[in-house]
């Protein structure tokens, strides 16, 4: 059994892996942001520290870039040692990329997501990603978590963790400040009718769930933001599309089923 | 999900991939890989003309009876081994790296060679008859000649050319643009053959004689189409009527062959979403959905235009050609119809025509990225365009032999027919027979397949594989038995393209398969010298 202080040790290992492929990225000017646990875990350290709780093993780690620099990101990171999976990454070529990387003798999948997260929804990083940022803005990481249909614990608990680790403002523009724009979430939303009943499901779900994994002070913070961004999306106004969709609800499934691959 | 305040998680691990290929497109792949448009225009085209006596429903239903054992090989071998490369992947692991390689290099060389034939198609049997009616029933002169033109040899292959050129472009712009393209189209030609069989149904065979005169004398000029084409096939030795087993069984092979095509979705293993579930039950869902279609749709014909009338048809267009109106089925359906649906119904049976284009270049293409990822073929094949991010080079390369193939279908009279269909066979065939083994040489897969299933402790798809071999050996026998098929293995055949002809194509066809050992161990060996052992690739399977 692996103990908490080696899998911690592992993570970091796992952080500084991905800053060096970043910093090489972003010294060729190609914004490579980081997704998923680890960068929950780099922009929630704080809130990781004080909730133990919500902190969590990182096995593999996510990035995010630009189809454009394809080729740049195949070559820096086959230099940096790691092993591209030939095949899926021919067949998948404008979306996804994947890689194998030998850390501590155990193998670490590294995704390489192109011009958008797709998985139940898609969330869109197109001109959201920015050079000199290790992490993709928190608008995008705590859409990444909230797109999830069927939720890990996992998933939950890095949910827990940005819920009070960010501050939720008004607002569509990302500004200097590291802030979640509930009017982004707002508007995204309001377009696509599956995304909006995933994201105000999980937003109800992590408050249900949220006493097993905070103290009750933690628990007031997280409703309050689940609050704001519920908000803001039932304030947003909903498209025809929106609409249309909406008449047929849940009969028609609304979300798309990503496999392991 | 809360369930008594205590939360249900699930189980994902990673980050998940939202395959491009669904159920829908799996579907829409295999079915037109298999058809239907062409089940029909060949069975009325040879089956019915050529043997009159045999019954085509029967044909029909035997066809898609035979060849549902080898769907079945496809789906389950596609569930066990969900990569892209479908026979080169499942042959080359359970029989042989040489067996793997030349299975899949004999039905990639034969399938670029039918893309070519699928452009031909689409301007002799899409796109003139559309001209042709519209000509007809608006009386342009200008669109009758144009119909002639595209039917004619140059017409076909510049504008199957041009075909070519637009599917290519697609694919290497973005393969899901030709998916969405080809899942629309096939809508509609599914709808295309529901207005003829509908019009068919709700027409009286008085009425439809009656269009059928007005049709004709606008094309030929002569009254009376209707005695005027039964007599001249008569004049030329069609004999109609009567039920023969015989002939049943040699005609077998025209609507029956296209049965055993529904396996395009193992080619794109890597990209079908659920492909357990999904290439099991696609590939024989496709075949049943087309022979009912098939069946359905002969009923219609049957019942208004008459047996009779659909082989005298194709008689006179077969044997004297300057003779005949060269009307196809959509065609002699649309005669039913008026100008609205006609138009759109002849537009849906025109993709039955290019269906194959669309359906050989993704699949096929993705052959020769497997070949090259083994290091069997050149590195640049697998090269991927920097803006459009598809492998361009192995689409370029799918293209050029398709224009050979085009080429050859067009002008040379010894490829005019189907006369790869029994080299192809021998790649199903191996495949078959790998499926049959598979149990036996890779116990530890199989036992960890999705398809593991045993009946009394036989494994299912070692009987499956079996059932496959022989259906495909039946129609093999189908295929020399008629000489008009193109292959034979008496030296004496002639089936209208000189004595001989049809038994250079047998050897040819075996050639084909053949040299897919040559190039294989001639790859082998070159690598080696480059210090490369590719058979090292074949030990397991493919990471995608």
């Amino acid at each position: 059994m692996v103990g908490k202080e080696e899998l911690n040790a592992y993570s970091c290992t796992l952080e500084q892996v991905a800053s060096e492929l970043v910093r090489k990225a972003n010294a060729r000017g190609i914004p490579l942001c980081l997704f998923g646990g680890l960068a929950v875990r780099i922009a929630c350290r704080g809130i990781l520290n004080r909730e133990q709780p919500l902190a969590r093993p990182i096995n593999d780690i996510d990035f995010a870039s630009y189809s454009l620099h394809r080729r740049v990101l195949s070559t820096i990171f086959e230099e940096s040692g790691m092993m591209p999976w030939n095949e899926f990454n021919i067949l998948n070529a404008s979306q996804h990329l994947k890689f194998t990387l030998l850390v501590e003798r155990t193998e670490v999948r590294v995704d390489v997501v192109l011009d958008a997260v797709r998985m139940c929804h898609t969330i869109p990083l197109t001109g959201r990603l920015l050079v000199d940022k290790l992490c993709i803005l928190p608008t995008d990481l705590l859409l990444t978590k909230l797109q999830i249909v069927e939720l890990t614990e996992r998933d939950a608990a890095d949910l827990a963790a940005m819920f009070l680790a960010f501050r939720f403002t008004r607002g569509l523009r990302e500004g200097d400040r590291d802030d979640v724009k509930v009017d982004y979430i707002g508007a995204l939303c309001s377009k696509d009718w599956g995304l909006h009943r995933t994201v105000t499901g999980n937003l109800k779900r992590l408050c249900d769930v949220s006493g097993r994994l905070l103290t009750p002070s933690g628990q007031a913070l997280l409703r309050k933001n689940c609050k704001t961004l519920a908000t803001a999306i039932h304030q947003a106004p909903k498209s025809t599309i929106w609409r249309f969709r909406s008449l047929f609800g849940e009969r028609i499934r609304w979300y798309k089923v990503p496999e392991e691959v | 999900m809360t369930e008594n305040g205590k939360q249900a998680y699930f189980t994902r691990q990673a980050t998940g991939l939202v395959r491009q290929i669904g159920a829908f497109d799996s579907f829409v792949y295999n079915q037109s890989y298999i058809n239907v448009g062409m089940i029909l225009l060949y069975a009325f085209l040879f089956g019915a003309a050529l043997y009159p006596a045999g019954s085509l429903w029967l044909a029909i239903a035997l066809g898609a009876l035979i060849a549902v054992p080898t769907a079945l090989v496809h789906g389950m071998l596609a569930a066990a081994f969900p990569r892209s490369g479908g026979e080169y992947v499942y042959n080359s692991r359970i029989l042989s790296p040489a067996w793997g390689f030349a299975s899949n290099w004999n039905i990639t060389l034969w399938l670029f060679f039918y893309m070519g034939v699928g452009c031909n198609w689409f301007s002799v049997y899409g796109l003139s008859p559309l001209f042709r009616f519209l000509g007809t029933r608006t009386d342009s002169t200008s669109l009758l000649q144009l119909s002639g033109w595209v039917a004619g040899k140059h017409g076909a292959f510049i504008i199957g050319t041009l075909t070519l050129v637009i599917v290519t472009a697609l694919y290497c712009r973005k393969m899901m643009l030709a998916v969405r393209l080809q899942r629309a189209w096939f809508i509609l030609g599914v709808i295309g053959l529901l207005i003829i069989v509908a019009a068919l149904t709700f027409t009286s065979k008085a009425d439809y004689t009656s269009a059928y005169n007005g049709y004709y004398e606008k094309v030929m000029g002569v009254p009376d189409g209707y005695s005027a084409t039964l007599a001249k096939a008569k004049e030329l030795g069609f004999v109609a009527g009567g039920f023969a087993l015989l002939a049943t069984f040699i005609a077998l092979y025209w609507p029956a062959n296209f049965f055993f095509w529904g396996n395009a979705s193992t080619y794109l293993g890597g990209e079908v979403r659920h492909a357990s579930k999904t290439q099991l039950y696609s590939m024989p869902a496709a075949v049943i959905f087309s022979c009912l279609l098939a069946i359905v749709a002969l009923a219609a014909f049957g019942k208004t235009v008459g047996k009779e009338l659909i082989g005298a048809v194709g008689y006179t267009a077969l044997i004297s050609p300057l003779d005949s109106p060269g009307f196809i089925y959509s065609e002699l359906g649309a005669i039913a119809c008026g100008t609205f649906f006609g138009t759109i119904a002849l537009i849906g049976c025109a993709y039955w025509a290019v269906a194959f284009v669309f359906s050989v270049l993704g699949a096929m293409t993705r052959n020769l990225l497997a070949w090259s990822l083994d290091r069997v073929m050149p590195d640049g094949l697998s090269a991927v365009h920097d803006r459009f991010h598809t492998p361009i080079a192995a689409i370029v390369i799918g293209a050029i032999a398709c224009e050979v193939g085009l080429f050859l279908f067009t002008y040379v009279p010894a490829f005019a027919v189907m006369v790869g269909i029994f080299g192809a066979y021998l790649t199903f065939m191996t495949t078959s027979i790998s499926a049959a083994l598979f149990p036996f040489r890779k116990k530890d897969l199989f036992d960890l397949s999705p398809v593991n299933w045993r009946i009394g402790g036989f494994p299912v798809i070692t009987l499956v594989g079996l059932l496959s071999f022989l259906g495909l050996l039946v129609l093999d026998l189908s295929v020399f038995s008629d000489p008009y098929s193109g292959v034979s293995i008496n030296p004496a055949t002639d089936a209208g393209t000189g004595a001989g002809v049809p038994f250079r194509m047998f050897w040819i066809n075996l050639g084909v398969f053949l040299s897919g050992f040559a190039v294989y161990f001639a790859a082998k060996s070159i690598r080696k010298a480059q210090g490369t052992d590719i058979s090292l690739a074949f030990k397991e399977i493919p990471p995608e």
